[in-house]
């Protein structure tokens, strides 16, 4: 193979290998992207066509030809966009609404939810109609709420639609936020584009402590604990004991967070670091005392844009006690079901619906307030209910979360607890670290952030380099064997 | 006002290239105490992907034993490559709006990331002459109960493999019925073709985890003894089509005490019944006039006998009993009573013995497998001798691991000299799944059809394993009976 078919082929999509921000290609096209960036500075309008074919060039090293979904997606919401703002007939602003609606929830559902559908059908009338063997691009869940929110941001009167087609698709494609969200919004991304970005000293310290710790949270401790530990007790909790199965709950919890709130932060560190600023994402959720605090640290980009497009849009609080408590629970079930295309989702939603229910109904979170034991307590349960939420979340199957349940019953074999240590004891640092590093205050993060934005280019230079050597170093660890502990 | 540094991450992410980049070109690889530090190396995109070492074709591969003896199957000619391709270009395409169907996915078949897969089943090879027995044994199954053995390791705990393997052959050559079950195990909560229960208070003895009270063990490999009071209870489950019932119940067990054994059927129907005392093989049956879906044994008497376990069945047909045992290699299969293990077979008709075995035995030789080669070939010869007119049949190892375990070849190699050695069938499972790396695709198939530890499959990898090894023993048989 020659060099050029060599190139050709790093060059082009990889089913086996989509590009994340911790892949190895991702340090040549974030540096390509900013030395265009740089040479571009005093031309506007080419910097951001430049940044907009980068942005959809990452999506296609994502999801290959799906791209097309991303410019379809934006084209219509564009076009929606204007209509609706330029006229003032009702019928006709309700319309072009109704048609970006549809379009985008089209595409989330063809793509997401078909099997879904086809799945009930087929258990309610007995029929037997084929699955389909449907790729799930990624970040359709993410890139068709964001231009959704725009729409009907217009149709609120609340927004006045983008005149140019680039800067619209650019703030849909950004990259940084296109496959996993924070889910920007237009009123906040917009203005950006057309101000030279002010980048401070302190601004790459931060985003510097959030590319870092995000690769630390992402590549390493979620990635590591998923392999060799959690993916394979929720494969078949039976065949774990139930200390095992406790801390692979334990550990998925763990998992979920430095996963997605890894990848999070890379997103916002990165984009800091072109110019943007994207809304903050999680807020050490598993500090929260009570469930609704917890939904005010866990994806705040998405339980925002549910509050404000999903619980408003069914009339919020303004239509009397027991409408709100409806439109509360609706909310979550149908958030439960963006999560994933299965009735786990749902159920998932509705014990987080219930559980903001009861304590909108026994004002608990005020209650809370006044001790701190209480508070501790609170943290303890609130962490509990979420974890077991997230087996509905995590299970394959409702049998599979049964079994996890049961084992962690009525097959609990504390014996085992030690052997664990023993024979997991990297996923158990890991775990331990990932946990601590979570109760870490905010103070000594905020210090931490000041000291690199202080340190020296080379020196952060030399930190970067230190932690993407550690990232290696846990890729290439050999997926720890199968361990079954005697009992 | 702040002073605007936006051209500093350009400089900061040149700086920290070019570090990893000298980084790539310092050798910094070394084993610190079991952990391999690797080289970081960002040009290793651009890098030829160094071509597999050729290793010198070992003989074995030429060797005859191994040649399919018969025919295959004339529409498995699908070059895979050429499949991939196809379909490849079809899904980057086509995919985008119209989906393929799933039920496509046949045996045959499987679908990964967006590709299709076609899986190549392989003949069994080997000394297939020696299959003759079981053959024999089909063409008598609507006379006689025949049983297979299926030996294995914890891949086929919880009945998987065996349960849709035994659905498969008793759908074709009939039977109806679980065959037998283990008095107590450890995988009730997985096991979907039979609800077992039993009291905590059994003693056991195996010969894959320790027989402190030296029992002696029959063909399955483990004994039970009960005391004052221990039961068992087995109700039949609604998953199979073939185990819903059953009419006759077997217990099995040796050196009894003259006394009685308590049955409930459903739930309420009790029977009382004798035990033969004496040292051999005694097999008390029960035949019901009304098909039963549950049976409950109690013992009322401390080492009353010693049980070897129950079979459920229904009539003549062919029977498969799963013999799994955790943890082990296959070498510990000669620690049970030859005289035994003979009644057994004259009692119970096993015209086939299946290994599953092969990954328990990757830890424990190192990458030196010759010891684990001598062992179970000196394990096949003794069960050949001792059961003379039964056939046996070696199923290799899987792949293991995201990148095949290096060690895995090897003891396929291993596996297939075993094979050899003791003139027994062989069928290459390794190479049926797809060869090297392919269980990263049965992990990432949709569905899934292996477990994340890259070693286990579910329950739709097993049946899917179950069902392509019934395709080729059927079709060996079809061809050779």
């Amino acid at each position: 193979m020659n060099f050029v078919e060599k190139l050709i082929e790093i060059l082009s999509y990889n089913p086996q290998a989509p590009l994340l921000f911790n892949s190895g290609f991702f340090l040549y096209f974030f540096l390509f992207v900013l030395i265009f960036n740089k040479l571009f500075t005093n031309y506007k309008r080419a910097k951001i066509i430049f940044l907009t074919i980068s942005s959809i060039y990452f999506y296609y090293k994502s999801s290959g030809i799906f791209f097309i979904l991303v410019i379809i997606s934006s084209l219509i919401d564009y076009i929606a966009g204007i209509v609706i703002h330029n006229t003032n007939l009702k019928f006709k602003r309700k319309l072009f609404l109704i048609l970006s609606l549809i379009a985008n929830l089209g595409i989330l559902g063809y793509f997401k939810y078909t099997n879904f559908f086809i799945n009930n059908v087929n258990a309610l009338f007995s029929s037997n109609i084929p699955l389909q063997d449907i790729f799930l691009p990624v970040g359709v869940s993410f890139f068709t709420f964001q231009s959704m929110s725009y729409t009907i941001d217009i149709y609120r009167n609340k927004l006045t639609p983008e005149r140019n087609f680039t800067d619209f698709l650019f703030f849909v494609s950004f990259f940084p936020q296109l496959v996993a969200g924070p889910i920007v919004r237009a009123a906040d991304f917009l203005p950006q584009i057309h101000n030279r970005p002010l980048i401070t000293k302190a601004d790459i310290g931060k985003a510097l402590f959030l590319i870092i710790a995000g690769l630390l949270k992402k590549a390493v401790i979620a990635d590591y604990i998923s392999i060799n530990f959690v993916d394979r007790v929720f494969d078949w909790p039976a065949r774990y004991t139930g200390v095992e199965n406790l801390l692979a709950l334990y550990g998925y919890c763990l998992q979920i967070y430095c996963d997605f709130s890894g990848y999070s932060d890379m997103a916002i560190g990165l984009a800091l670091l072109l110019g943007f600023k994207l809304p903050m994402n999680f807020n050490s959720p598993y500090k929260a005392v009570t469930i609704t605090e917890f939904w005010r640290r866990w994806h705040l980009s998405l339980s925002s844009w549910l509050r404000d497009y999903l619980y408003i849009s069914l009339g919020g609080n303004r239509l009397g006690k027991v409408r709100t408590y409806i439109n509360l629970m609706l909310t979550m079930l149908l958030g439960g079901l963006w999560h994933g295309a299965s009735w786990n989702f749902v159920v998932w939603g509705g014990i987080h619906g219930t559980a903001l229910a009861f304590e909108r109904i026994t004002n608990l979170p005020e209650k809370l307030e006044k001790s701190k034991i209480l508070k501790l307590f609170g943290a303890i349960v609130t962490f509990h209910i979420w974890a077991i939420s997230m087996i509905f979340f995590r299970a394959q199957s409702t049998q599979h979360g049964i079994d996890m349940v049961n084992q962690i019953f009525y097959y609990f074999k504390p014996e085992v607890f030690l052997q664990f240590i023993n024979g997991y004891s990297i996923v158990f640092a890991l775990m331990v670290i990932g946990f601590l590093s979570h109760f870490t205050p905010k103070k000594l993060e905020d210090f931490v952030t000041e000291k690199i934005s202080n340190a020296s280019l080379i020196s952060q230079a030399i930190i970067i380099t230190i932690v993407i050597w550690i990232v290696v170093q846990f890729k290439a660890l050999d997926v720890h064997p199968f361990i079954y502990f005697q009992f | 006002m702040k002073k605007n540094v936006d051209d500093y991450p350009l400089y900061l992410t040149a700086t920290v290239f070019l570090f990893v980049a000298i980084l790539s070109f310092i050798p910094f690889q070394f084993d610190l105490s079991g952990f391999k530090i690797k080289n970081v190396d960002i040009f290793s995109d651009f890098k030829e992907n160094p071509k597999p070492e050729i290793k010198p074709e070992k003989p074995i591969e030429e060797d005859d034993f191994f040649k399919p003896k018969y025919d295959l199957n004339p529409n498995s000619n699908d070059s895979i490559d050429g499949l991939q391709l196809k379909e490849k270009i079809k899904a980057s395409i086509f995919n985008l709006f119209l989906a393929k169907n799933l039920s496509d996915a046949n045996n045959d078949t499987i679908f990964v990331k967006g590709n299709k897969v076609v899986l190549k089943n392989q003949p069994i090879v080997g000394n297939v002459q020696q299959l003759k027995f079981f053959f024999d044994g089909l063409n008598k199954t609507k006379s006689e109960v025949v049983r297979i053995a299926h030996f294995g390791d914890s891949m086929i705990e919880g009945d998987l493999v065996t349960a849709d393997f035994r659905e498969l052959l008793q759908n074709r050559f009939g039977g109806n019925g679980v065959g037998l079950l283990p008095i107590t195990t450890q995988d009730v909560n997985f096991r979907q073709s039979t609800k077992i229960s039993f009291s905590s208070d059994w003693k056991v003895g195996t010969v894959y985890s320790g027989n402190p009270n030296r029992f002696p063990i029959g063909f399955n490999g483990e004994t039970f003894v009960p005391k004052a009071g221990s039961w068992v209870e087995y109700s039949t489950p609604h998953l199979y089509k073939y185990l819903k019932n059953f009419s006759t119940v077997k217990l099995l067990y040796t050196n009894a005490k003259p006394s009685n054994v308590n049955f409930v059927f459903n739930g309420n129907e009790k029977r009382s019944e004798k035990l033969i005392p004496g040292k051999s093989l005694n097999i008390l049956t029960i035949n019901l006039t009304k098909p039963a879906n549950s049976v409950r044994i109690e013992f009322p008497l401390e080492d009353q006998a010693q049980v070897f376990g129950v079979s459920l069945e229904n009539g003549n047909g062919i029977y498969v009993d799963n013999f799994a045992m955790r943890g082990n290699s296959g070498v510990d299969l000669n620690k049970f009573d030859e005289d035994l293990v003979k009644e057994f077979s004259s009692k119970m008709n096993y015209k086939l013995v299946i290994f599953e075995f092969g990954l328990n035995a990757l830890g424990a030789a190192r990458g030196d497998f010759t010891n684990y080669e001598k062992s179970m070939i000196n394990v096949i010869e003794n069960l050949k001798k001792i059961l003379p007119n039964t056939s046996f049949l070696m199923i290799s190892v899987q792949d293991k691991g995201m990148k095949t375990d290096p060690l895995v070849k090897e003891l396929l190699d291993a596996q297939k000299n075993i094979a050899k050695a003791t003139n027994i069938a062989f069928w290459n499972f390794f190479e049926v799944m797809g060869g090297e790396n392919s269980m990263s695709n049965w992990v990432d198939a949709n569905p899934p059809l292996a477990a994340k530890d890259y070693i286990h499959f579910n329950e739709r990898g097993a049946k899917k394993l179950a069902s392509l090894l019934a395709e080729s023993l059927i079709q060996a048989y079809t061809k050779l009976k």
